[in-house]
């Protein structure tokens, strides 16, 4: 069972509260469907999974060793997130990388599973994901601040990441509110062989 | 040699605007120097920018606005990129040269000398916006992972030939990605050529020391300018009233 550790949460909130909004998204509700749809979907037992643009793994890095993910790696541009990931996750085979999986791709160690639920923050995937890995992508088309490639479709993951298979799609309607309103937006999903 | 060079394109500054300058460096500078604006810079990526440049009207003021769907700061191509072809076109100069390079808009307050004889060369300079760092740089930290409130500025540049040439090497390399990611010429560096780079690109640049180049943003009455004292954040009409 996926825990989302309240006492770090509380902590963030006092270290970091100018990132704890961020923190709070990334453990939000939408979040843990997001998450949870591909790991229902994909048998991670004795794999090692790069997990692409991870924030600091809320729940994808739970759910990898739950389920029994060989090693898992959170890989991630961000200083703070890495502060905040190294502080947040404990137990289990894992690490926390802190890169540009659009710019650094080829320092990233391979993996057999690839996942990146945020493709909506960067570039595409197509150079980033070895030929014939096995791959879930996802990405909204909710206009928000650092969204600069908005997803509108499944069809765009396919495009953007080349993928030469796809096993499974999927679309779910999320609501989101800031300071330009409460709103609704759709999540893509794709699960793939690159 | 001493060299102050500035680049000129498009129509939002003119020949007077150069003329401007070269006077304000003329009057503010107590060593022999060269002046050269680039009015000719390589064009070729303009292709990138159309290409990926999001927003369908160029805003002309700092505000915050969304286009099609994307805030004002994931517009996306790189609109001054030209300024990164700078460090291709200093090949035509002496490897021994070293080079300042100043935005047109740039307000000088103290003597130039400073940056051709103070400073170590060994790394290229430019602006850390020490004013970001406040409250534990929680503006800066908050903001780094949606390409925002970069710690690097490139009004004012100090190198010599060839030393920012791994710069344009990476754009060429990536340039399809670079153009599409980045807002900013300023965040672009901060990211890839920053302190939380990777690898040898790492801590690419060294910077001048606090108070040598400040900012209208932040300066209060009883504080100097620094020797350079930059107008970001105005519009150009009221760039143009400071600098007159």
């Amino acid at each position: 069972m996926v825990d989302v550790n309240t006492h770090h949460l509380h902590l963030f909130k006092f270290d970091y509260p100018w990132f704890y909004s961020n923190i709070c998204d990334q453990v939000s509700a939408s979040e843990y469907e997001i998450q949870k749809w591909w790991a229902d979907r994909i048998d991670v037992t004795g794999k090692e999974v790069n997990i692409l643009n991870s924030g600091f793994g809320a729940y994808a890095l739970p759910f990898c060793i739950e389920k029994g993910a060989a090693y898992t790696r959170l890989i991630d541009m961000d200083p703070i997130t890495k502060e905040i990931s190294l502080q947040a996750n404990e137990g289990g085979s894992w690490c926390h990388m802190m890169m540009d999986v659009t710019f650094d791709y080829k320092n990233i160690p391979e993996a057999d599973v690839y996942i990146n639920t945020s493709c909506e923050h960067s570039y595409h995937m197509k150079k980033v994901i070895p030929n014939n890995k096995l791959c879930v992508l996802s990405g909204c088309d909710l206009t928000k601040r650092g969204h600069i490639n908005l997803i509108r479709s499944c069809d765009d993951l396919v495009e953007q990441a080349g993928l030469s298979k796809v096993i499974d799609t999927n679309k779910m309607t999320f609501l989101y509110e800031d300071e330009l309103g409460r709103r609704e937006y759709s999540q893509y999903f794709v699960k793939g062989i690159k | 040699m001493f060299r102050v060079v500035c680049a000129k394109w498009g129509n939002l500054y003119t020949e007077d605007d150069v003329n401007s300058l070269y006077e304000k460096v003329k009057r503010n500078c107590s060593v022999d120097f060269e002046f050269e604006c680039f009015d000719n810079l390589d064009d070729s990526w303009e292709q990138y920018k159309l290409k990926h440049y999001r927003a369908s009207a160029q805003p002309t003021y700092r505000r915050e606005e969304i286009q099609n769907g994307y805030h004002r700061d994931d517009f996306g191509g790189i609109p001054h990129y030209r300024k990164i072809t700078m460090f291709e076109a200093d090949k035509k100069f002496n490897s021994n040269d070293t080079l300042l390079y100043l935005d047109l808009d740039t307000n000088i307050s103290g003597d130039l000398a400073y940056f051709f004889e103070e400073l170590n060369n060994e790394k290229p300079y430019l602006v850390w916006n020490y004013w970001y760092e406040g409250n534990d740089g929680e503006e800066w930290k908050r903001q780094y992972h949606i390409t925002r409130c970069p710690l690097f500025n490139s009004s004012v540049m100090v190198w010599k030939p060839g030393q920012n040439k791994p710069i344009y090497d990476f754009v060429l390399k990536h340039i399809d990605a670079c153009f599409f990611t980045y807002p900013s010429m300023d965040t672009f560096m901060f990211h890839q050529f920053g302190p939380y780079s990777y690898g040898s690109r790492k801590n690419h640049f060294q910077y001048y020391n606090q108070g040598i180049v400040t900012t209208q943003k932040v300066l209060k009455e009883y504080e100097k300018p620094g020797i350079i004292h930059m107008l970001e954040g105005l519009s150009h009409e009221e760039k143009k009233k400071w600098l007159t």
